[in-house]
């Protein structure tokens, strides 16, 4: 999970620049950076939510996997 | 459950509600124009990821008091929620610098001390990941999360002790009076509460998975 994080947040630290250029600035211009900051605020939340939704799912049949074996290895 | 769906369809409501006067109510700050907008979700960012670590020091500290692992659980997963709000903090702040700055970055008081509280808290992460035992990882990660937080008073107050590009705090004990207009208070606000809602989800959501981790490990450990 951690992995991934950093993953994400190299990814975004990283394009931002590239996605908006680095020429001069001025009035109405401001806008594509205020649409960047929501895509990306609300993109990485997304994202993170995604990862933990996934993850538990993938825990919760891990965990009954388990506790399956454990049953079947004392029973025998 | 039910307490999740709540939270997540609370923050869902307030976000859209905060993008709505974002756009259509809030008036346009006459000295920064349309970027000052950006405040609204980079002060909100910052103030909740201060909050995380605020709630990463409670559960550490109730570790290192009880032995608890629900609350080693609670520092855990509020320091990599911590860490996610910290670096979009990190990152809208140099959306708003590149307009008004003219600079992606600089090495502003407040910016460094920023960063290095993201290096703080990541550096807690890989500890816990990378610790060969999860007792010794949680005791030492206890103890980082704690002594980690006194950057967080630094990060504050930077503004103030050293003056330079970044604008002093509009919120807080060191606002000055009359510092945000009516609108744009209201405005601020209610980004805090769709953020800190939002955080409360996500906090929900991480500390089951990590309770799930540790019952996993526990399993295989006694299934060997």
């Amino acid at each position: 999970m951690s992995k991934r994080l950093a993953a994400l947040t190299a990814v975004l630290v990283l394009l931002t620049p590239v996605m908006l250029g680095s020429s001069h600035i001025e009035g109405e211009d401001y806008l594509p950076f205020l649409f960047v900051v929501f895509a990306i605020t609300w993109l990485a939340f997304f994202a993170y939510a995604f990862f933990i939704t996934r993850k538990q799912a993938d825990l919760k049949r891990e965990i009954e996997t388990l506790r399956q074996s454990i049953e079947e290895s004392e029973g025998t | 459950m039910t307490g999740r769906v709540v939270l997540l369809g609370a923050s869902g409501v307030l976000m859209m509600l905060l993008l709505a006067l974002v756009f259509l109510w809030v008036p346009t700050d006459i000295v920064l124009g349309i970027s000052q907008r950006i405040f609204y979700f980079h002060v909100p960012l910052a103030l909740v990821a201060f909050l995380a670590f605020g709630v990463v020091v409670v559960g550490s500290t109730g570790y290192l008091w009880k032995k608890s692992d629900r609350m080693d659980a609670l520092a855990y997963a509020s320091a990599e929620i911590g860490v996610l709000f910290t670096s979009l903090m990190l990152i809208t702040g140099m959306l708003w610098a590149k307009p008004v700055w003219g600079v992606w970055w600089t090495w502003s008081p407040q910016l460094t001390t920023s960063l290095i509280l993201w290096f703080i808290y990541t550096a807690y992460l890989m500890l816990r990941s990378y610790a060969p035992q999860s007792d010794q990882g949680a005791r030492y990660g206890a103890v980082m999360g704690v002594i980690g937080f006194v950057d967080v008073p630094i990060v504050y107050m930077a503004a103030k002790w050293w003056r330079d590009v970044h604008p002093e705090a509009v919120v807080g004990p060191l606002a000055d009076e009359g510092s945000l207009e009516g609108k744009m208070v209201v405005v601020f606000l209610l980004g805090l509460l769709a953020f800190t809602t939002l955080f409360a989800y996500l906090l929900m959501e991480r500390y089951t998975l990590r309770r799930q981790e540790s019952l996993v490990e526990r399993l295989r450990y006694s299934h060997v």
